[in-house]
């Protein structure tokens, strides 16, 4: 779906090779007997497994113990260390079994049955069983996880019918959204789950140990020599640092002090991995696009909102935001979900006469209004291109900066103006799951406050399908609806990518976060 | 909040005519006049910014991040955009920016530190609150001030009005209470002069020469102030270009661009050099007589 | 002194007061709801309005308010919306960085300041003056974030000598944790001590023509004793009294500093609190920022005193 794996991006730094040359000179110790700058070298080169070392990764936002449910950008290298999942989904959506061994579906696919893994035990020692899955899934149930999947879970019993046997039951089909969800689904340990609301216990399974912690600042773990699986983990440690400045992060790489660093740009990521110190990762995917309150004006009018998705130039937001390595559909689906009407993904393509032409139609020629947007980097670049298309047809868009903090309030209770621009992580979940998932899809309670019966119809449709024919039929009719309702108009489905030092091997990728469970330093 | 001048601050002037001379001499030291030189060529750059680059400030193009070329001195942004024209019209932003807030913070500024002419108890009230914003460090405020307004172009003016107070308001009291002492103005109050026209015609005239040197410090302060802002985000909103902004972009692609932080950076320097020359001059000017 | 103090005393605490009131409206006026913000992007309407309760933002404001201050007063500074954990752990893991760095700036930019200041004031030739009005005129207009920005390129990228990112604790290792130190310090340092240097230089032109060194010219004292012993003496109250002011900005420029050289201090904290709104965290800042600017100013007119018995303490 989009690229994934390792890139070795263009020709190599001569300069760097220049500057190694010179601190080989000496230059180096100008400073003293010992330099920082070559205390925190690495060096790369081998292939084979390599027991030992410390991996240091930075964040550009801070780890949150509290959200350990949710897909925290600040928590990717933590969460799936230290809390483990019955299951997680790789960057190729493959189904690597953690905690659960082995699974089934029955009763027309709305019952669930997992096998769990014996012979497993908490950080505090306690033996792991099937009862610790049915607390996770209750706590999540109860509001601890992501809101945004409470109306997919709803009405699922979850039962233990064994010590090590767990069974999830669903008024609804689950085949195509109980993966997802399981990948999202952390097993917590019910002694100690308060603990981690501010990070001072926080007890799992994985194959690393929250050892200290310095809120907003500094993550360290350390190995789990009692890990379920034999001679895992290679690591003896983890550490995450944070550090809020891109360019003091790319600093932080180039120096050698870190070997991964996540919420880099693409760009950014880019500039770093065009030499052959670092690859480039990408995987899994984020969503942007762009929402309109259909009750206010000018977006009351469908024509605009047609437009708009005519004005708006997304080959240039992938290639001087994206890095090029985004695709740029009119429909917010993955392109590997169930049924992908591919032929409809290209409805709206960038063609300035005609959103002209229908801006003139809707009678909004000079119309003004705020397109609200996050306070990141990001988003901002995204609506300088934006606002320049939409000059260019005729509008007059002005910019409404909120924190992240400010935004998503407004967002979940339709309050952020005439416009906005959001991005996602629920990109290439399934169908099903994103009409709910996603708040600008929701049939009721959007952001937008968008409601029409017809499409109210088809998105149950799609989330009661049990197979994969109707399944297909089904998402062609809600696309075809969300094309001609252009409430939600997404302009790019991009992966989210990771600069990361070629010493560092073997890392699984799961949407919300790296296992180094099998991640190694090559010497 | 720099008061590198308080120490002319005591001596306050007597003569009030040849303000305008003195300046003008000031200009035609050789620090006044290559800072004189390089502001007004700042200023008519940034005047003519439209003229020079007819395509604006928001020209986007496909060729993003270029290096330098005929048709872009100094290459191109991450839109595409030609560094050399943002760089214009960024300065041409922060020019407005410092050429409206510290007039209007010398004149609020005077005016609260005058304020002790209408009533004792309003002119103490004044400097105590004059005391609270100078508790404040600057970004400090700047923060508080994003807080509230969300970030914008009226998020700086307001910032650099407000941390622009104290300098003004404390300078014009001490004046204030220096004048007063003086005989004439004594002479003037027993002879049944109202008290306005002992303010206008006496007061005012001698605390000029400290505002306008305050003034100029103070710009140089206010680049800071837009510069550090924009540089941890919160700065102007986009696609507006600022130097502070540009620098804030421009430090992501120090590696694969470097003019991007060197254009903006040079004319950051440019203006500040120009506005701290400027002072140096007015300052020694209004210190020899 | 305890007289001056206790003079000084009520506008002092005026000014904590206020800003302690100023610290504590700035949420109410922001235009997002400090409730739904501690409920997180996830909350629902109801968690939302559970949380306001639970804050006491339904309670009369002035009663909030003296609960707040209460809690400063006694060390109870809240607990962070972002980490749920409490301010002053916040605040005190990124005291020590901040810390490092202003004690390390203050200390260049005293050397740098007012030797190019000496320098300058004692300075005969044309050239010498030149060049020390150049430095100290090119010091003062130079940004801290740009002086930043082109160490790093000069230093971290260009000739790898210096780490440009990041920070060791200098207490723990104190030779690794100084290189961490002396870039971000010195670009720090570098604007402030452009002022000092200039003002030492004025005012040692000023001592120039004081009687007491004609007199002492008179008397045929050589030139480098009377710039040692009577000049750069009485030229150094202002550079103290602008070194204090500047402590204030010092901070300030930290907080740009400490984002390009990635140190996890004061700053940082600032910033990512504004940004993503979290209130209880910025209140304490800006209180805490007020108290050491109005502390230090204090501390600078004592030392004016001591350095200059002229000046009597009561300004």
């Amino acid at each position: 779906m989009y690229p994934t794996g390792r890139f070795p991006l263009g020709s190599a730094l001569s300069r760097r090779t220049l500057l190694g040359g010179l601190s080989a000179l000496g230059l180096a110790n100008v400073v003293g007997c010992r330099s920082a700058v070559e205390e925190s070298g690495q060096g790369g080169g081998a292939t084979k497994p390599v027991r030992g070392g410390t991996l240091v990764t930075t964040v550009a936002a801070e780890p949150v113990p509290g959200a350990y449910f949710t897909g925290r950008p600040g928590n990717i290298f933590w969460c799936r260390n230290v809390l483990e999942t019955l299951l997680i989904l790789d960057e190729n959506d493959k189904r690597i079994p953690l905690l659960a061994t082995e699974w089934s579906l029955s009763e027309g696919n709305q019952t669930f049955t997992a096998k769990l893994r014996e012979g497993v035990t908490f950080h505090s020692g306690r033996p792991f069983t099937a009862d610790d899955v049915v607390f996770s899934f209750e706590r999540e149930m109860a509001g601890d996880g992501l809101a945004s999947f409470n109306g997919a879970m709803e009405g699922w019993q979850v039962k233990a019918t064994g010590e090590h046997e767990v069974t999830i039951t669903s008024p609804r089909p689950l085949q195509e959204i109980v993966w997802p969800i399981l990948d999202v689904t952390p097993i917590i340990d019910k002694e100690t789950y308060q603990g981690l609301d501010d990070g001072s216990k926080v007890i799992g399974t994985g194959p690393f140990v929250w050892s200290s912690y310095q809120a907003g600042t500094e993550l360290k773990m350390t190995r789990n020599d009692s890990y379920w699986a034999d001679g895992l983990p290679y690591l003896d440690g983890v550490e995450i640092t944070v550090i809020k400045d891109s360019t003091a992060e790319l600093a932080a790489l180039r120096s050698g002090r870190v070997q991964i660093a996540g919420g880099l740009s693409t760009v950014d990521t880019q500039t770093i991995t065009s030499g052959d110190s670092f690859d480039l990762v990408a995987h899994h995917g984020l969503l942007y696009g762009m929402g309109f309150d259909v009750s206010q004006p000018p977006f009351d009018k469908v024509d605009l909102r047609h437009a708009v998705a005519y004005a708006i130039d997304r080959d240039r937001i992938n290639n001087q935001v994206m890095g090029g390595l985004a695709s740029s559909p009119s429909l917010p689906w993955g392109e590997d979900a169930t049924g992908y009407p591919a032929e409809l993904a290209n409805t709206y393509t960038y063609d300035p006469d005609k959103a002209r032409q229908l801006v003139q139609k809707a009678g909004a020629t000079g119309a003004q209004f705020t397109i609200a947007l996050h306070n990141q980097p990001v988003p901002r670049r995204i609506y300088e291109i934006i606002a320049r298309n939409l000059s260019d047809v005729g509008l007059r868009p002005s910019p409404r900066e909120l924190s992240i903090a400010d935004f998503e309030p407004l967002r979940s209770t339709g309050k952020l103006g005439p416009a906005y621009l959001i991005w996602s992580a629920t990109a290439g979940l399934p169908p099903a799951l994103m009409v709910d998932a996603l708040t600008e899809l929701r049939p009721s309670g959007n952001s937008q406050n968008y409601s029409d019966e017809k499409y109210a119809r088809l998105a149950q449709a799609l989330i009661d399908s049990s197979d994969e024919s109707t399944t297909a039929t089904r998402l062609r009719a809600l696309s075809q609806k969300v094309l001609d309702d252009a409430f939600f108009v997404p302009y790019s489905i991009t992966p989210i990518t990771n600069a990361r030092a070629s010493s560092v091997r073997d890392v699984v990728i799961g949407r919300y976060g790296r296992t180094f469970r099998t991640a190694y330093l090559a010497k | 909040m720099t008061t590198d001048t308080e120490t002319t601050s005591g001596a306050a002037r007597r003569e009030s005519g040849g303000a305008v001379r003195r300046y003008l001499a000031a200009l035609r030291t050789p620090r006044g006049a290559i800072g004189a030189g390089l502001l007004g060529l700042l200023v008519l750059l940034a005047v003519l910014a439209p003229v020079l680059f007819p395509g604006g400030y928001d020209d986007q193009g496909d060729n993003a991040l270029a290096g330098a070329s005929g048709a872009h001195w100094m290459g191109t942004d991450e839109l595409g955009r030609d560094i050399v024209a943002r760089t214009i019209f960024g300065l041409r932003t922060d020019l407005t920016l410092l050429l409206t807030a510290v007039p209007a913070s010398a004149v609020i500024g005077t005016l609260m530190g005058l304020a002790g002419v209408i009533s004792r108890w309003l002119g103490a009230g004044m400097q105590r609150l004059l005391d609270v914003i100078l508790g404040f460090p600057g970004i400090v405020l700047g923060m508080s001030v994003v807080l509230v307004l969300g970030t914008g172009w009226s998020a700086l003016f307001v910032s650099i009005l407000v941390i622009g107070l104290p300098l003004f308001g404390r300078q014009a009291r001490a004046g204030l209470q220096v004048e007063q002492e003086r005989e004439y103005v004594l002479a003037a109050r027993v002879l049944g002069v109202r008290r306005r026209t002992v303010l206008t015609r006496h007061v005012l005239p001698n605390i000029v020469d400290p505002i306008v040197v305050n003034a100029a410090v103070y710009m140089v302060v206010a680049v800071f102030i837009e510069a550090g802002l924009s540089i941890v985000g919160l700065g102007i909103q986009p696609p507006i270009p600022s130097l502070g902004a540009m620098l804030n972009t421009g430090a992501r692609y120090l590696e694969v661009h470097p003019a991007y932080v060197m254009g903006p950076g040079l004319v950051l320097l440019l203006l500040t050099l120009a506005f701290t020359l400027l002072s140096n001059a007015l300052n020694k000017a209004v210190l020899r007589r | 002194m305890i007289r001056f103090l206790l003079r000084r005393l009520p506008s002092v605490v005026f000014v904590l007061l206020t800003t302690t009131v100023i610290a504590f409206l700035l949420p109410r006026l922001a235009p997002g709801d400090p409730a739904a913000v501690a409920a997180g992007p996830e909350a629902t309407q109801q968690q939302i309005a559970a949380i306001r309760a639970e804050m006491g933002l339904n309670r009369p404001l002035v009663e909030q308010y003296f609960d707040w201050l209460g809690g400063l007063l006694t060390g109870n500074l809240g607990e962070s919306y972002q980490f749920h954990r409490p301010v002053s752990e916040l605040i005190g893991a990124r005291l020590g960085s901040t810390v490092e760095l202003t004690v390390a700036a203050t200390l260049i930019m005293i050397v740098a300041g007012v030797g190019v200041g000496v320098f300058g004031g004692s300075a005969r030739s044309r050239l010498s003056r030149f060049t020390a009005d150049a430095t100290s005129t090119g010091m003062l207009a130079m940004p801290p974030f740009l002086a930043g920005l082109l160490l790093v390129i000069l230093l971290g990228v260009t000739f790898r000598v210096l780490p440009i990112s990041g920070e060791v604790a200098v207490l723990d290792d104190p030779v690794i944790g100084l290189q961490y130190l002396v870039l971000p310090a010195v670009a720090l340092a570098v604007p402030m001590s452009g002022g000092i240097a200039m003002l030492v230089q004025s005012s040692m032109d000023n001592a120039w023509r004081q009687d007491y060194v004609d007199l002492a010219v008179a008397k045929g004292v050589g030139r480098r004793r009377i710039t040692a012993r009577h000049v750069v003496r009485n030229s150094l109250g202002p550079a103290v009294v602008a070194i204090g002011i500047r402590f204030g900005e010092m901070l300030a420029g930290a907080v740009v500093i400490e984002m390009i050289f990635a140190r996890n201090g004061l700053g940082q904290l600032a910033v990512s609190s504004v940004q993503s709104a979290d209130y209880n965290v910025v209140q304490v800042i800006i209180v805490g920022a007020v108290v050491i600017a109005v502390v230090v100013q204090l501390l600078t007119e004592i030392a004016m005193a001591t350095l200059d018995p002229r000046v009597r303490l009561g300004v």
